[in-house]
């Protein structure tokens, strides 16, 4: 952290305050950004390894290197962490450093909910990895299905880390979401129209409106199954008149738009990495937009594609088999104009842009299976066998993941301020493609010869076959994690002596490029004013090279020393709400009520803080020649 | 490179950021409460497709007083009017009248949530309880999770009458009030949503 | 360093070279095992192989065709040193846009038909009073059938004759799981509170591996069955000996695989 704050710390701090304590009390959105960032690698990492204990257990028929029982932990917490934990908090640590600065704002909406989103999300996470200390993990599958998830089946604390730990994660998504929406209605600078803002920022926005929508349902869920299992409820228990069914519909009608809000970031950064290397600008920009807003709708008509077996009849099969195929056409529109963006340009291939050049073939397969899996009586077989295993790596590694990466090292240089090593770049870039495909690609054919998901082990007596390619799949995933063993590596020498990056070291298009990197605290001196499309590429070659302002001139000499720019200040308040919730949480786990009425208390105070204190915000002196 | 060459006029205030503060928290606001929709939806949702689920236990038609609910009703839609009362008072700059009013207000809360109280023990002690059926869950899921609403909102304006009139009616506060008064008219309208899908229809039955 | 040591002796190498070595020598068939999709053995799943075998050779197509503009892309615009040329200024096209849209979209369509016939023709029931009528109900971690006109239930074997219509009528008696006999037919979930309804056929004698494909709990990866479709007549005289074995109890319980295994 110590390297990074040395390139990032800009930031004005009062005297009296701890380096510590300006962290925790931090309302600015890049360092925000940061602690998403950092934290969400930390729990890619761990459930990377939750992966790499899986694929060694299957790797042979029989084997017993982990008991049923830790396997069913195993493959829950992989699911969970990678979806809540690593690859959404990984896409908001982006938003959360880039989007403000691609359209011209000192901040987001809501700095100090934005800092109540963050440590919601990393004390919800580090709660629902405590359950491993703490009495067992959730043992029930991502998915957390009813009934297999309540009481008298799964007596341990395990499913109450789950609920909780989502719920409190889930709040902080939430926040993120309406302040992301405020944030682009409001905060953009002059100029910069709907229709000239960058994919990324677009697709951020998409994302924010699914988020807006989708989380309710989820926690609604939540809360049920929290009363079920801690209040003797009966929403799932069928001996009371209680539907196992109602889990399911309100579970996928948040996870299915959960999996466009995995993916649509990703669309907006492929988009950014494309037309940057191509020296070209978007291609179809306002095809692409449309594409994004109807991806975005049909997100919400297609959940029951997940119970394509729960025998609805062929009714209602069909009509979400429709509604899922019509997400191909959107879809596939985008994938031609990534293409097209690169026809007639110049291609550099930075790393960046293997990643996203990357992206398209993998994504491409992981459509492809996406449809066949949508052809309900095809699902029939696919369903619940490693042929889904198979489609979904290919949109969450090859799409999502991909879409990170090629993000990484894009908006490295912009983050910290150094140029992250190309060579040890290519060497992860190729060793992933090889992992990725060597563990994945197998599992389509595994799932067609027969193979369940979530099953421990299997028999020898499945085939050869099976016993052949699941060992396949296991030498992958060892590749794919020796692939991340040079990106860490990367990350670790780049901090401490990688070659500085300059403001604008890939001759880019959007703003966050014309200001120095890592941006400073208050990010562009004057607020700038947008004459276009690929804002500042327009500068560049239109222009003369520099911003224009959109503040009125005033007496050079007098004008910082009068007003200077106001920025918010940090707040104690946002941790302490999340750490009283926390603290309330693992109360209600353990039924120690003395404990969640400390954390409510503590909570509701800070909230209580939060409403009538005023922000009074603090004046910061712009440094000469940044943004200019 | 399109529109490259529009030219918008270039006359924001001195501190943009500072003038939209105020419209931010309005707009996030109401994007909170689209939220706010999602998760009603959902709870009513799940309260429709569970209410007849009451397993031979006692059913909630046979609990439910209208004429009280009715006055539960009736003392929260008039602290709606009260409320707007607040706001009249606070654009017209009369702090001492937008005070009276926002703890008519609140007061008007209090005694609804207090029969809601009253309702829940009544109901629990005629055995319908969380635990006494699925639908006696999704009861008490749907209303309760209303009437934490609605406990909040008296937290919420009691914080501000306490805290945030030191100096009078300022820009500041002024919005704090109109979004505070936002969540009180839309904890209002999901009552009038519950009021007809929990308690009348059950009547209509 | 531990973890590591203990997962180098933990795996099982003997196994791992010898599933390498057969594979390498070439012996090993890569795409048949006890329970494939790929070998159908029943109209049921042959429909479903067919839906999915016309779905994957037109995505075959697909994935050439952007795959070829892709690499076309890649390889003939990729920046050349000394190459003063201009990029191209296209912000778009919207003749192409339209073809890109509305050629997927015919697919779709065209896929759509296939699919809504598929479904239909699958979920159309027997006619209940002319087919074997069978109750299958999940638990912890086995499968029970029962034959309700027969008087006859069994345990991990489901027995049906060759060429005629299975009904089966599916439910839990506690946690969902869901019946998977990937030769003769796609899932069904046994759902608790609810009874879920598929049909299966068998063309030809045989013993078909099942699994439950919906995880149930710890021993989701043991919860097996075996179909076992015998031909008419020997089907019933199998029916004949349940029935007498069962004639004193009231009920003939088949329990082929030993004891109940234990719930948990």
């Amino acid at each position: 952290m110590a390297a990074i704050a040395e390139v990032v710390g800009t930031e004005p701090r009062r005297h009296s305050q701890s380096y510590l304590m300006g962290w925790l009390t931090t309302a600015d959105h890049k360092r925000i950004g940061i602690m998403y960032l950092l934290a969400a690698t930390f729990f890619f990492a761990v459930g990377g390894l939750e992966a790499l204990m899986i694929r060694i257990q299957l790797s042979s028929p029989g084997n017993t290197f982990v008991t049923p029982a830790l396997y069913d932990q195993l493959f829950t917490m992989h699911g969970t962490t990678m979806i809540f934990l690593a690859v959404m908090p990984l896409f908001i640590g982006f938003i959360n450093c880039i989007v403000p600065l691609q359209i011209g704002a000192r901040d987001v909406a809501f700095p100090r909910l934005n800092a109540l989103s963050l440590w919601l999300f990393v004390l919800g996470g580090i709660l629902l990895n405590s359950s491993w200390f703490l009495g067992g993990a959730p043992n029930a599958g991502w998915f957390n299905y009813a009934p297999i998830s309540l009481t008298p089946f799964n007596p341990g604390p395990g499913i109450d880390f789950y609920d909780i730990g989502l719920q409190l994660a889930g709040i902080g998504t939430l926040m993120t979401g309406v302040n992301f929406i405020a944030t682009i209605i409001n905060m953009r600078a002059p100029g910069m129209s709907l229709m000239r803002m960058p994919l990324f920022t677009w697709t951020t926005f998409i994302t924010s409106v699914l988020i807006l929508f989708a989380f309710p349902p989820f926690t609604v869920n939540l809360f049920l199954l929290m009363f079920d299992r801690l209040m003797g409820a009966n929403f799932f228990n069928i001996a009371k008149g209680g539907n196992v069914l109602l889990w399911q519909h309100l579970f996928w009608i948040f996870g299915h738009p959960e999996v466009y809000i995995l993916i649509l970031p990703a669309f907006g950064i492929i988009s950014e990495v494309i037309a940057t290397f191509s020296r070209k600008t978007l291609f179809g920009y306002d095809s692409m937009v449309l594409a994004t807003i109807a991806i975005g709708f049909l997100a919400f008509t297609v959940w029951v594609h997940h119970m394509f077996v729960d025998g609805f009849g062929p009714y209602v099969n069909s009509l979400f088999a429709i509604t899922t195929m019509a997400i191909a056409v959107p879809t596939g529109v985008k994938i031609f104009n990534w293409i097209f963006t690169m026809w007639g340009g110049k291609i550099k291939f930075t790393t960046a842009m293997l990643f996203a050049t990357g992206f398209i073939p993998l994504f491409v397969i992981g459509g492809i299976s996406g449809v066949m899996l949508a052809m309900a009586p095809a699902d029939f077989q696919y369903n619940d066998s490693y042929f889904v295993v198979a489609h979904l790596h290919y949109v969450l590694i090859g799409g999502s993941l991909m879409g990170v990466l090629a993000g990484a090292y894009y908006w490295f240089p912009k983050i910290t301020g150094r140029l992250l090593n190309e060579t040890l770049g290519k060497w992860h870039f190729w060793l992933l493609m090889i992992g990725f495909n060597v563990t994945f690609f197998p599992m389509h054919f595994l799932g067609l010869l027969g193979m369940p998901r979530r099953v421990a082990t299997y028999s020898a007596a499945m085939g050869q076959a099976v016993a052949f390619w699941n060992l396949v799949a296991t030498i992958g995933a060892f590749i794919l994690a020796i692939s991340f063993l040079f990106f860490f590596y990367n990350l670790f020498k780049t901090l401490r002596s990688g070659e500085q990056a300059g403001p604008d070291p890939w001759d880019a298009r959007a703003l966050e490029w014309a200001i120095s990197s890592p941006a400073p605290v208050y990010n562009f001196a004057k607020t700038p004013l947008v004459r276009g499309r690929d804002a500042w590429w327009v500068e560049k070659t239109e222009g003369d090279g520099h911003l224009r302002s959109a503040e009125p001139e005033a007496d050079p000499h007098e004008e910082h020393a009068h007003h200077g720019i106001h920025m918010p200040t940090g707040s104690i308040y946002p941790f302490l709400i999340a750490l009283g919730l926390m603290i309330a949480g693992y109360g209600a786990i353990f039924g120690l009520l003395l404990l969640v009425a400390i954390g409510l208390v503590l909570a509701f105070f800070s909230i209580h803080r939060m409403i009538v204190d005023e922000d009074p915000g603090e004046i910061v002196q712009p440094v000469g020649g940044d943004g200019e | 490179m399109i529109g490259s060459h529009e030219m918008p006029a270039a006359h924001p205030p001195v501190s943009p950021e500072q003038a939209k503060a105020q419209d931010n928290r309005v707009l996030g606001f109401w994007i909170f409460l689209s939220g706010e929709c999602a998760f009603f939806a959902s709870l009513i949702g799940t309260y429709l497709s569970l209410d007849t689920h009451t397993v031979g236990t006692v059913t909630l038609a046979s609990l439910i007083d209208l004429p009280l609910t009715g006055l539960m009703t009736l003392s929260l839609l008039s602290s709606s009017l009260t409320m707007v009362f607040a706001f009249l008072a606070m654009n017209k700059g009369e702090l001492q009248a937008m005070k009276i009013w926002l703890w008519v207000t609140a007061l008007l809360g209090a005694i609804f949530l207090d029969l809601q109280i009253f309702e829940f023990t009544h109901y629990m002690a005629s055995g319908f309880t969380m635990g006494s059926s699925a639908s006696a869950s999704a009861f008490f899921a749907l209303v309760g999770f209303h009437g934490l609403h609605v406990a909040f909102g008296l937290f919420w304006i009691i914080s501000l009458l306490v805290y945030s009139f030191k100096d009078g009616i300022t820009p500041a506060n002024t919005s704090k009030v109109w979004i505070a008064g936002l969540y009180w008219h839309f904890v209002d309208v999901v009552w009038v949503i519950i009021f007809t899908v929990v308690y009348l229809m059950q009547k209509v039955h | 360093m531990r973890p590591v040591k203990r997962f180098v002796s933990r795996l099982k190498w003997p196994a791992v070279l010898g599933i390498l070595t057969v594979a390498l020598s070439g012996c090993g068939n890569y795409f048949s095992s006890r329970a494939s999709v790929l070998a159908p053995a029943g109209p049921v799943a042959s429909r479903e192989l067919s839906l999915i075998q016309i779905s994957l050779y037109i995505m075959l197509v697909i994935f050439v065709v952007v795959m070829g503009l892709w690499g076309f892309a890649l390889i003939r615009y990729r920046a050349r040193r000394n190459d003063t040329s201009a990029v191209s200024a296209s912000t778009g096209d919207t003749r192409l846009e339209i073809l890109w849209t509305v050629v997927p979209l015919l697919i779709v369509i065209y896929l759509t038909v296939l699919t809504v016939q598929t479904e239909f023709y699958l979920t159309r029931r027997p006619n209940p009073t002319t087919s074997l009528q069978v109750s299958v109900t999940g638990h912890q971690f086995f499968w029970q059938f029962d034959y309700p006109g027969l008087g006859i239930s069994t345990i991990h074997n489901l027995y049906i004759p060759v060429g005629e219509k299975v009904n089966l009528t599916l439910t839990s008696a506690d946690v969902i799981h869901s019946f998977w006999v990937p030769e003769l037919a796609g899932k069904t979930d046994a759902i608790p509170g609810y009874h879920t309804y598929m049909w299966l056929e068998a063309s030809r004698a045989g013993s078909y591996f099942g699994e439950c494909a919906q995880f149930c709990g710890v021993g989701h990866y043991n919860m097996h069955m075996t179909v076992i479709a015998l031909p008419p007549a020997q089907f019933q005289t199998w029916v004949k000996s349940m029935q007498k074995k069962g004639a004193a109890s009231g009920t003939a319980w088949a329990l082929e695989r030993g004891p109940l295994p234990v719930s948990s």
